[in-house]
């Protein structure tokens, strides 16, 4: 594999006419070094417990009160978990929620003010969410319904584009 | 419902690498190769500079495509179009002609169907979906998340658009617990 990197990359440069600072092919050892890709993406993911012991709001989540007492019917929202992650485009955001889960977000392209992206969200072997959409940039997208303690986990997903 | 785990060895994770730079895996796989590459600075580099060679080789296609000169491409295609059809108002006026109809046929037969059309609009209009949200319409509104595919290991998805609040909500659970929405 390495080596069909190497050759793959040896090409490329000599067809783009990359200097050096793109791509170096070692003298002893076949390795090759490329510049570090630029973020273009921030994920955004929020890990909530909700659930009817208690009647707290977390005010972290302050954004996302008007939709949570809209769409739910709990009484507690805690958030558990918060992390932001930039991305390229094509690049993996990996993230690990509570309960053994899994989020894997791939954002693929900015499109019509959308960003297309794949969300997998995935449960010890088993994939509870695999989906590709393309979510309004600053959206929210929310996963929920996994039970988590005494409630059930809703993710919150966000993708800002960093331009 | 214990998490299982897929553990991969260096040789197993790096024969999967390709197909995971490419997000073709299924999600177990996904996961474990992930995993793998959290642990494994090894595979982590290889993962990474896949990923690097990756970027660099579409930034130059997508730099020589920018270069192809596609206005001649375009106007062969147009050449080979049809010619866009006559307006409606204009093949009613041909025909009328063509037929010889006397205007005082041809004004009742316009006015019957501009009365068909209104009517068609006002019941298309008072029926058009709409997202609502607790009771508020929120007429035209897109929803925040358009979903291209999706699927789930679970008992029932649900899709929710909270138009208003620009947020879309997948369920994934044996109940349904929501208070509003629209949901698709």
């Amino acid at each position: 594999m390495k080596q069909l990197s190497v050759l793959v990359a040896s090409t490329l440069c000599y067809l783009a006419g990359a200097d050096s600072s793109v791509a170096q092919v070692g003298s002893r050892s076949p390795t090759v070094m490329l510049l570090e890709p630029v973020p273009a993406v921030e994920i955004r993911i929020g890990a909530v417990v909700a659930s009817n012991s208690g009647h707290g709001f977390d005010p972290r989540l302050v954004a996302l009160r008007q939709q949570f007492h809209s769409l739910f019917p709990y009484n507690s929202y805690q958030l558990v978990k918060e992390e932001r992650k930039r991305v390229p485009w094509g690049g993996k955001a990996n993230f690990d929620i509570p309960g053994g889960r899994y989020v894997i977000v791939v954002p693929r392209e900015f499109r019509s003010g959308r960003i297309a992206m794949k969300v997998l969200v995935i449960e010890g072997a088993r994939p509870i969410v695999d989906t590709s959409l393309a979510l309004r940039n600053h959206g929210t997208l929310l996963v929920g319904g996994p039970r988590q303690s005494n409630g059930v986990l809703i993710l919150s997903i966000g993708a800002d584009t960093l331009d | 419902m214990s998490p299982q785990v897929e553990l991969l060895s260096c040789r197993e994770a790096q024969e999967l690498v390709p197909l995971f730079v490419d997000g073709e895996l299924d999600a177990a796989r996904m996961r474990a190769v992930a995993l793998h590459g959290a642990q494994c600075a090894l595979c982590d580099g290889e993962i990474r500079q896949l990923e690097r060679l990756q970027l660099v080789l579409r930034d130059h296609i997508e730099q020589r495509l920018a270069g192809v000169a596609s206005e001649d491409l375009w106007k062969r295609i147009e050449s080979k179009l049809r010619k866009p059809p006559l307006p409606w108002w204009r093949r009613l006026h041909e025909a009328a002609a063509a037929w010889r109809w006397q205007p005082q046929v041809l004004w009742p037969a316009f006015a019957v169907f501009a009365i068909a059309a209104l009517a068609t609009a006002l019941y298309l209009r008072t029926n058009a979906p709409v997202g609502t949200t607790g009771g508020t319409m929120v007429a035209g509104a897109e929803p925040p998340a358009w979903i291209d595919s999706l699927e789930a290991d679970v008992g029932s998805v649900a899709v929710i658009d909270d138009l208003q609040n620009h947020t879309t909500v997948l369920w994934v659970s044996d109940e349904l617990p929501l208070a509003g929405g629209n949901d698709r």
